[in-house]
């Protein structure tokens, strides 16, 4: 018990925060959490350095080099309208990073308060609140998103909000979950008879342990995010063209894989399939890295 | 009489909890967790209230701190009637009453640092700035025997005895004048027992604190109690001086109590022990009368008269038995000088 009192030195001499010391100790036992962190951090530089890594404008058409295979010329070739395809993926990660960070960050800023104030209360409202939410999540959520965007056009931002929208249910119901167990805790009693009022028990003491799941699950709907802006631009109804996306760019090429110009679909899905399980590898570790509590193990 | 005294701190009049417990479908029951209780508590003193689990202690200290809401009876502390209040005014209140929980890991929150949970009463109930309460907390470190590095630490960091300091210093943060102790000591071992005890003391003496002691653990209660009330099934059977209730038990429940008290020498054994039949009957749908009457040795037909009261024995002490008025219990033959043991 007493062991863990030691705090981690790095060949430092100054005493890292808990959250630092964390942080490192959780990459040095999960190797999945820092390849998975890497493969984050590498696309977040990519999407900051685009301008630097692209060799064309990602917009510009060409019409005199349609169709180009992979070369020193277009790393990842060409399209039909003469789009290099490799500047584009790379432009394409800050749009596709926007969506799956500010769609999860939304719908855990709408779930997790919520979730948390209706599993407190309990009572009428959360009975209604969650007969409402029963009856959203019976319908499939992509066909949702569909109808959403079909109906109120296409832009970045809607498609943020439609899978903020589908996710935050999940969110609620993991923290409510929580909370209904965490309410009768002795932390909670205790908290009541220092005199916390009910906001300042709900956000200070309840909520910040309640957020486990919410940890876990946040990353997989950062990389789900990815896939649904990709399958909503595949059937045509996500990000507008000209506007590089990975999903858009998957449907542009799907003439071209029976035609032989394969690399117009292949480099962008490889692509969306590695920051997708960047993301997934991430979760597994996330929650490690922000309990205090599993230092010891 | 204790109970005639209006000048003693804490004043508890007629405090009854109930709960509905659902019985079918449409129809719930009662359960009598504390059932008309009364007693006093003088400033600065240390009241015990001692009983078996399930008997409604830790119910009656909650309901005495409004943490949870009593059925109806009177809690004063000083002037104020706790239970007139509301719940606006209980919680700016809390500053002069705390608590201090069984289980000392899991009333500290998991995700906040010491110093963030010392810190909170402080930001609550009092309007020093952040330099102050930053010194106030380094000084209630001190004073329950912690380091000031601790400050950035969890509470899982700690062993079960700093964390009850840590619960102690929680509770003595804004000067209160009432503390609520509810097994502070049960959950910990026996060296460590000792050593939080006597912080315990040590604090009353230098703040002049009152303590309401809730424990199961008769020893406990000998060496920190200045009175003690005995309940059984949500009634108190029998209060005093701890003198008075440890020498002279008059209530066959208590001398059963004592009794049941371990003896560490073999050669103060051997004096025959008082053991009641039976099971604690269950507190939903009790019977009129004596609660013990289903497993007194002494029981007779009258005990199922409705009561009894507490009658007076002599200076403070009283106990709710018909016997006691009729004063022909055997009290030496279950004599208790053996449990004069400290533990």
């Amino acid at each position: 018990m007493s062991a863990q009192g030691t705090p981690l030195k790095l060949g430092l001499d100054t005493e890292l925060s808990p959250g630092l010391q964390r942080f490192l100790y959780q990459l040095r036992r999960n190797w999945s959490t820092l390849v998975g962190i890497a493969i984050i951090f590498f696309f977040v530089l990519i999407a900051i350095f685009a301008p630097l890594l692209a060799t064309h404008d990602p917009v510009a058409t060409n019409l005199d080099e349609q169709f180009q295979p992979p070369s020193s010329r277009h790393f990842f070739g060409t399209d039909e309208v003469g789009w290099d395809i490799y500047s584009r993926v790379i432009y394409a990660t800050r749009v596709d990073f926007l969506i799956a960070i500010a769609s999860v960050l939304l719908a855990i800023a709408i779930g997790v308060p919520l979730g948390g104030l209706t599993g407190y209360f309990s009572g009428r409202f959360d009975d209604i609140l969650m007969r409402i939410l029963d009856a959203f999540q019976a319908f499939p959520p992509l066909i949702l998103a569909m109808a959403v965007v079909a109906a109120l056009g296409r832009s970045i931002w809607l498609v943020i909000a439609v899978i903020a929208f589908i996710n935050f249910p999940s969110y609620l119901r993991v923290v409510r979950a929580e909370m209904k167990s965490k309410k009768e805790s002795f932390y909670a009693e205790a908290a009541r008879s220092v005199g916390n009022p009910s906001h300042r028990l709900i956000f200070r003491h309840l909520i910040p342990n309640c957020l486990d799941p919410v940890l876990a699950q946040a990353p997989l709907n950062a990389g789900w995010a990815i896939l649904v802006a990709a399958s909503l631009s595949f059937i045509g109804l996500g990000v507008p063209i000209p506007t590089p996306e990975w999903g858009s760019m998957i449907n542009d090429g799907v003439g071209g894989i029976v035609s032989g110009e394969w690399w117009i679909s292949f480099f962008p899905g490889l692509t969306a399939m590695i920051a997708v399980l960047g993301f997934n590898l991430l979760s597994e570790g996330l929650r490690d890295i922000f309990d205090p509590k599993r230092m010891e193990s | 009489m204790s109970l005639a005294n209006n000048n003693a701190f804490i004043r508890i009049r007629n405090l009854r909890k109930e709960f509905p417990i659902r019985a079918g479908m449409f129809s719930h029951v009662q359960l009598r967790a504390v059932d008309d209780i009364s007693f006093d508590i003088p400033k600065g003193s240390t009241m015990g209230l001692v009983g078996e689990s399930g008997c409604g202690k830790t119910t009656a200290g909650r309901c005495l701190l409004r943490l949870i809401e009593p059925s109806s009876g009177e809690v004063w502390m000083g002037e104020h009637n706790l239970t007139n209040l509301t719940n606006d005014q209980v919680a700016n209140m809390r500053g002069r009453m705390q608590m201090v929980f069984q289980d000392p890991g899991g009333s500290l929150t998991p995700r906040m640092t010491v110093g963030a949970i010392l810190r909170e009463p402080l930001d609550l109930h009092t309007n020093l700035n952040a330099h102050e309460k930053d010194q106030r907390v380094r000084q209630l470190l001190s004073q329950v025997g912690l380091q000031p590095d601790h400050l950035s630490r969890y509470p899982h960091q700690f062993s079960g005895g700093q964390q009850q300091r840590i619960g102690v210093a929680r509770a003595i943060a804004t000067h209160p004048d009432f503390i609520v102790l509810d097994e502070p000591t049960s959950a910990l071992d026996v060296s460590v027992r000792g050593q939080i005890l006597r912080l315990l003391t040590q604090l009353q003496e230098e703040l002049g604190l009152t303590y309401l002691f809730i424990s199961h653990d008769l020893s406990v209660i000998k060496h920190t109690c200045t009175q003690v009330a005995v309940m059984y099934l949500g009634r108190i059977v029998e209060t005093g001086s701890t003198n008075e209730i440890f020498d002279t038990p008059a209530h066959p429940y208590t001398q059963a109590l004592l009794s049941a008290v371990p003896i560490p020498d073999p050669s103060q054994r051997g004096k025959e022990r008082l053991k009641l039949p039976g099971e604690v009957p269950s507190p939903i749908d009790l019977p009129p009368g004596c609660r013990l009457y289903s497993r007194c040795p002494y029981r007779r037909d009258d005990c199922l008269q409705p009561g009894p009261p507490l009658f007076h024995i002599a200076n403070t002490h009283s106990a709710a038995c018909i016997l006691v008025e009729k004063s022909d219990l055997n009290r030496e033959k279950y004599g208790v000088s053996a449990y004069s043991q400290p533990a």
